[in-house]
């Protein structure tokens, strides 16, 4: 159905993850940046189930070796095709990703789903933990599956989505255990994306915060979560990050609002 | 027991150890309560909607011991980690007393977590203990069976890593075919065997 030509950095499939196997050392995973995957299922009409491409940055090519119909999401920038409605693609076509101008992340459906078997309920790479299918390699075939819905695919061009200027914070469960204010200059910033940036985490760079001081027990984490390691620059979990961490966990994020960040870019923080 | 409300994602409940932690997941999963439990080495995190959690959970009776007849591993060992020697001289002790000390006690998997697979387990002897290394390694290798402070693991997959490798098991620890895919669970017993 399609065949990679080339990957660029790093081109996987993705999910909405796995649930229920947290206790057992297992990510979540799934898609970063959910609601651009989802949009790209319901412009080809799929359910929301059904595994895409996430590819980061660009560089991405891929050719179709018979009729399919695709559609991209998440960035905008330079490609082959347009971005936001279902495209159809004829054998020998292509569609290639350049550097996105907007977001990092983008979303490629194919009508069908992307037919690879599952692993732990998912088809999504899990990049720690190392489940799930392999990121792509040029001259990988990709399958179209069995998840299309009866509803037909949406050809018209959809608006670009609102992005949310702030992220929410909700305070962490050891966000008491901090010193007095902590939280005021969390809030505050100002915050930049570090160069550490990834699906496991993301690291914020900005006004140093002051760490509680002592270790604590390993205990269990869930992505979006905002840590406070000594160094006092807060680290927010990925969908890929370890299910158990060390560091106090001051505050959770909607990982929303940073799945199209890239390393230099502001984030602002609102509280709920 | 405290409660610390996770975010709007769940509660995290502090406990004296795991094996507090895994019998109150027991009693919450028999009462239907929080959607996922996960234990710390002495927490438990209940996924789920906070208020319902908060109120229900200080009500749920939690079970007196572990079950008296848990699941025993032996797991070979060839006792041959890179650190093996300097631990050994740090803690004070010829190799093969080390050893000997390390295979003699019979350890409990509290839980699992850091990557899949990985266990994290009590009862190493205390005389050796030791602080995390100084500088993690950026690769340890898969099997490795490492110690740090009180606890000693298991590597189920190469990944960078800060505890001192005494030995290497070909025991996979992990397999996503089987249910549950870990092949230690909490409250196992884990004896090693060298060879």
């Amino acid at each position: 159905m399609l065949r990679v030509l080339e990957p660029g950095p790093l081109t996987a499939i993705q999910d909405h993850g796995r649930s229920g196997w947290l206790d057992q050392g297992v990510a979540r995973s799934g898609a970063f940046d959910r609601s651009a995957m989802d949009l790209a299922n319901r412009l080809v009409g799929n359910h929301p189930d059904a595994a895409c491409l996430e590819i980061l940055a660009g560089g991405c090519r891929i050719e179709a070796t018979g009729d399919c119909v695709v559609a991209l999401t998440g960035t905008d920038g330079p490609g082959s095709i347009d971005r936001r409605r279902a495209v159809r693609l004829g054998r020998g076509e292509q569609v290639a990703i350049g550097m996105p101008t907007v977001g990092v992340r983008t979303y490629l459906a194919i009508r069908g789903g992307i037919g690879v078997p599952s692993v732990l309920d998912s088809c999504s790479w899990d990049s720690l933990g190392h489940i799930g299918p392999q990121p792509l390699a040029a001259g990988d075939l990709i399958r179209a599956g069995d998840r299309a819905t009866s509803s037909a695919p949406w050809f018209e061009a959809v608006p670009p989505a609102r992005r949310l200027s702030t992220a929410s914070l909700v305070a962490g469960p050891h966000l008491d255990l901090c010193h007095e204010g902590t939280w005021d200059h969390l809030a505050a910033g100002p915050w930049r994306i570090g160069t550490r940036c990834d699906r496991v985490g993301v690291q914020l760079v900005g006004p140093r915060l002051i760490a509680p001081s002592g270790g604590m027990a390993s205990f269990p984490v869930l992505p979006g979560s905002v840590q406070l390691p000594p160094d006092g620059q807060p680290f927010i979990l990925g969908p890929d990050a370890g299910t158990t961490g060390g560091y106090p966990v001051i505050a959770v994020v909607d990982l929303g609002a940073v799945a199209q960040s890239r390393p230099g870019d502001r984030v602002r923080f609102g509280r709920r | 027991m405290r409660l610390r409300p996770y975010g709007d994602r769940g509660v995290l409940v502090e406990l004296a150890d795991a094996s507090s932690a895994r019998r109150l997941r027991d009693a919450l999963r028999a009462a239907g309560v929080g959607d996922e439990h996960v234990v710390g080495w002495s927490s438990l995190l209940v996924v789920g909607p906070i208020d319902r959690l908060l109120d229900e959970i200080p009500s749920v009776e939690i079970g007196e011991e572990d079950p008296a007849d848990p699941t025993l591993h032996l797991i070979d060992v060839v006792y041959e980690g890179e650190d093996l020697a300097e631990v050994a001289v740090a803690v004070g002790l010829e190799i093969e007393e080390l050893i000997a000390r390390h295979t003699a006690a019979t350890y409990v998997v509290e839980c699992l977590g850091f990557t899949r697979g990985f266990p994290y387990l009590s009862g190493l002897d205390p005389q050796l203990r030791l602080p995390r290394r100084e500088t993690p390694r950026q690769r340890v290798p898969a099997g490795s069976v490492a110690m740090a402070a009180d606890q000693v693991g298991i590597y189920p997959m190469e990944s960078p890593g800060g505890w001192h490798l005494l030995g290497r098991t070909s025991l996979v620890t992990f397999d996503p075919e089987r249910r549950p895919p870990g092949v230690l669970q909490p409250g196992d017993r884990v004896r090693f065997v060298r060879c």
